[in-house]
This record gives C-alpha cells, structure tokens and sequence, in this order.
C-alpha cells in the first residue's frame, strides 16, 4: 500500500508542475495541462496524506489523559 | 501556465486561512475567545496524519473516489474562473459539487452520510434554480463569459451597483452564503445528523475533503467579486472576497441553522424575487 | 460548417460527430457534462455497492443490507444505460433526440429504484414511474412545438438568432426535464434511502441533474 501511493505521490508531484512548464513552454495545449492538473493533482493530494499518515500496523496513540 | 499551478496552490492557502478567519470572527460575534486563524490548517494536517482505512459498509471505490473528484471539480472551476470561461460551466461545476456532495453521503453505508445525502438533494430543488438565476446576467451583459463580463463592467461599472443586476447580485450572494462552513442553509451537514453527508469521511478523506472545500470557497468568493465587482488585482481581489466573506460571517454567528425545509423555501422565495423582477425589468426595458 | 451560433453562451466548439442529420458536439460545456457522466458511469461499473447499515430502533442493534447478486446484476445495467443515455443527451445536437434520452434517463431511473424488492421502495417507484411518464407530455410536447413553429429540430439551426422559440415551448421543455429526472427524485427520495444508494441510486441524481444542465443550456441559447 505504501509502495503504490509513494509511487503515486512522486509520480503526480513531477506531473503537475512538469505539465505547468511544458504549458508555459508552448510545448502542450492549456487544456492538456488543464486535465492533467484535473487529474493529478487530487490524486496528489490524497497520495500525499496517505504517504505521511500514521501506520496501520500498530495503535493508535492511545489515550494517556490530560 | 505556471501561474495557475501558483493560483492552485494560493486557493488552498487562502482558502484555509479563511475558513479559519470566518471560524475566528463567529466566534468574537458570540464572544467566544475562538481557535487561532490557521485552525483550519492544523486542522486538515491532523486529519491527514490519523490511520485511515475504509469501512467494511462502504462502497468501495466509490468512498475514495467521490473525494478524488471533489477536489478535481474545484481545481477546473478555478481554471474557468481565472481564464475567463463561461459561467455556464461554473454553475455546471457547483451543481457537479452538489452530486459529490450526495454521492459522499450515499457511499459510506451510514445512515447519518444517508440522510446527508438526501437532505444535499432537498436543498438542490433551490440552490439549483437559485444558480440558474444568475444566468440573467445575460440580459445586462449579452453573453455568460465571464472574460464579457468583466469588459463590460470596465466599460460601465460595477454590476452590484446595476438596479437591473442587482438581484442577480442577491441570488449569487446568497448562493457563496450557503456554501460557507456553519451559514443558515447547510442542512446537509447539520449537527443533529452527526457531520452530515462527511460523518464517515475520516482522516486522509476528510483532509483531501478539506482540501477541496477551500479551492471551493475561493473560487465561489472570487466568482462574486469578479462577476459583480469587477476584474481585480490579486491583492485587492483577496481583500474583496475577504470582505464579502466577513459579511456572511456575521449571517452565520447570528443566524440559527434553518430545518430543511425552511432553508429550501427561503431560497426559493429568493428565486420567485428574482424572476418577478426580471420578468418586470425585461417587459419594462 | 459546423460553428456553434452562439459561443458567447458556451465557448467555441471543440468537436463534432455527425450521425446523418443529428450531430453531436462538445462545448467546452457540454465536455464538461459529458466527462463527469463518463466518470460516474465508470465507477458504477466498477465500484461494489455498499452495504447499508439500518439501525433497529428501540435497542443498540443494527444490521447491514446485503445486495442479492441479480439484483445488483439489473442495478448496475440500468445505471450504465443511464450512464450512457446521459451521455448521449448532454452532447446531442437535436432536440428532439434530447427529449428522448431524456424520457430514457426517466425509465432507467425507475428501474433503479424498481429492482429493490421492498414494499416502500417500491411503492415509491410507482409514484416515480406515474410522475415521469407525465413529464412526458411536456417534453414531446416542446419538442412538437418547435418543430410546427420553427420547422427544424436541430439545434443548430434553433440557436441562430434568427429563428424564435415561443416561450411556450421553452417552458414546457423544462417542466418535462424536471418531470422527467428532478420531480420524482423529490417525491421518492426519502423512500429511497430504504434501497440501497451508492454508486447506482446516485446515478438518478448524475443523470437528472446533468439533463437539466443541458436543458439550461438550450434554452438560454434557444
């Protein structure tokens, strides 16, 4: 699980911005880079919370009281 | 091009940090001391840290994938917005918003997302037409592109100041009004309903959700101000929508949540003024 | 050949297929419509259904709903010919093949909500299937309107300037859209919430509302 969204989160990351540049260098439409922002950039989104959240292996912190 | 990427990124941040200004300001109106402003950043990181999994009742792809798509709807209307597209599309986006709303209710298997769901679909019967008003902009302006839009109010001034548009004004107002976190019309995430249509959205979906719900926020605010004020410069833009948003702040801190069917027959009693006067306006002129 | 009338409504046109006299097009709008009918004709196809959990009033018990496999087999065939005919009626280019995906998107909905063997829900898809097969009076009706005023269905030629719509006729186009998809969603929905929602209940609301997109769209350019 962790593999696959790391993987996600790396690939989504350089999509959005390398669509942005190549965009801006005239090399693709702006509704490609649109799209592509549609779709990546969610997905980027949530592989990047799943990435960093807290492991599903062990508890949660448990609570210790104030 | 990049620019937009930065806009995208801006939304999120401004959007946040007005959630968070909208949280502290209802809370000085009832005199509560209120979370520091950047709440809603803390907020959307602590969700997004939490275990997360997806429950045994839910509908398995579509329980993801229903945030997936809240987030992408926002980050094409911000598109539209800022390239000057039509209005159609952007009240085709809110409406699409409406359906994610639904479906993030429907796909958990809850009965408290369940009756969310629903009561998102009661209070579509009005926002919808509500939006649609809008649409007679076109009878001032003579076309729904936004980029026509905001040539014409350089040509002629603002259109909140338009006796004609003005009504238009009212409905989009009241449109943002009922998308802003805690106002009058949100039924759908009410508390006697737990969170609504969000209650079984927890940890990294309730962050993506946060996510989306800012780029929403900016882009309905900015739509007001852009449609109704005017073309801006970034920092005075963000001031303007700052404003309109402190506005409803004050409706949210002292207004009561509406039951279902009284936030609907409010709205649509906003519609029939809307059309009575339009119909009068367009008979008179 | 094939400029949109009025592209101060929707945006430029991005492509065209035409089927003998009836062409489909994509706005920037009607992609938009079309995408997202797309998206969520795939994840009906994709998605397993969930389980509803129901609360036993009058103690702490609930129970989930499991979905008998023919059921959801006729479930999940109903929500792709929604899908499709949804499709289909956001992108067409003639009015009168608009109205009748949209009296299809009517049908399917019913067999939606028809396939859950429970007595309320059914009840309810009866009350659905009376109100839509009514907003079919509307709609053919506008439809036969425009035809005998105007002398053409395609909306090619409707949205030109020159060619006016009686404001009778838009009317009754939207009061068959909102009989059609709209109207029995409000009168069912609470009932609905028996039968089991996502992702196929959902798709009565995808094609209802997205139809009445479209209709917004045709009559401001109209």
């Amino acid at each position: 699980m962790t593999g696959k969204t790391k993987a996600l989160m790396v690939l989504s990351g350089l999509i959005c911005p390398a669509s942005a540049i190549l965009a801006a260098a005239g090399a693709i439409d702006a509704i490609v880079m649109v799209a592509a922002l549609v779709i990546f950039f969610p997905l980027f989104v949530i592989s990047t919370f799943l990435t960093w959240k807290a492991s599903d292996h062990e508890g949660d912190y448990p609570f210790i009281g104030y | 091009m990049i620019s937009f990427l930065l806009y995208l990124l801006l939304a999120v941040f401004i959007g946040l940090l007005y959630h968070g200004i909208h949280r502290k300001v209802i809370a000085r109106i009832q005199t509560r001391p209120g979370p520091p402003v950047w709440q809603e950043f803390l907020h959307t990181l602590k969700f997004s840290f939490k275990q997360t999994w997806i429950p045994m009742t839910a509908s398995q792809l579509m329980f993801v994938a229903i945030v997936v798509i809240m987030i992408a709807i926002w980050v094409g209307g911000l598109y539209v917005l800022l390239t000057g597209g039509s209005l159609l599309i952007l009240f085709a986006i809110f409406l699409l918003h409406k359906i994610t709303e639904h479906g993030l209710g429907l796909s958990s298997g809850s009965p408290y997302g369940k009756f969310g769901a629903i009561r998102s679909v009661i209070s579509a019967a009005s926002e919808i037409p509500l939006f649609a008003t809008v649409g007679a902009i076109y009878m001032v302006t003579g076309s729904l592109m936004i980029s026509d839009i905001t040539a014409y109010e350089a040509a002629n001034g603002p259109l909140l100041l338009s006796v004609i548009a003005l009504p238009m004004a009212i409905a989009m107002y009241v449109i943002v009004l009922s998308k802003v976190p805690y106002n009058p019309f949100g039924i759908i995430e009410a508390k006697e309903i737990v969170s609504g249509n969000k209650t079984e959205h927890f940890g990294v979906w309730r962050a993506g959700l946060e996510t989306g719900f800012a780029i929403k926020t900016f882009v309905l605010l900015a739509a007001f101000v852009t449609l109704f004020i005017g073309a801006l410069p970034l920092w005075l833009l963000l001031i303007a929508m700052l404003i309109v948003l402190l506005t409803m702040s004050f409706i949210c801190a002292l207004t009561p949540m509406l039951s279902p069917y009284d936030a609907v027959t409010i709205q649509a009693l906003i519609i029939g003024f809307v059309v009575v006067y339009v119909v009068i306006a367009g008979v008179i002129l | 050949m094939y400029n949109l009338p009025s592209p101060q409504i929707e945006g430029e046109i991005l492509a065209y297929i035409p089927f003998g006299d009836i062409v489909y097009y994509f706005s920037p709008y009607t992609l938009v419509l079309f995408i997202f009918a797309l998206t969520f004709t795939a994840l009906a196809i994709l998605s397993r259904p969930e389980k509803q959990v129901d609360i036993a009033f009058g103690g702490d018990a609930y129970y989930t709903k499991e979905i008998p496999e023919k059921q959801m087999r006729f479930q999940r065939f109903m929500a792709i010919s929604c899908g499709l005919a949804t499709m289909a009626g956001v992108t067409t280019g003639d009015i009168f093949n608009f109205t009748l995906l949209t009296a299809m998107v009517g049908i399917c909905n019913i067999g939606i909500v028809a396939s859950v063997k429970n007595k309320h829900v059914l009840d309810n898809a009866y009350e659905y299937g009376i109100l839509a097969m009514i907003g079919t009076l509307p709609l053919f009706g506008a439809a036969a309107i425009i035809l005998a005023t105007t002398g053409t269905l395609s909306l090619w030629e409707i949205f030109t300037p020159a060619v006016s719509v009686p404001v009778i006729a838009k009317a009754l186009l939207v009061i068959g859209v909102i009989g059609e998809g709209m109207a029995p969603v409000y009168v069912a929905k609470a009932e609905i919430t028996r039968a089991p929602g996502a992702p196929y209940v959902l798709m009565i609301h995808v094609s209802s509302l997205l139809m009445f997109l479209r209709v917004v769209e045709i009559i401001i350019s109209m």
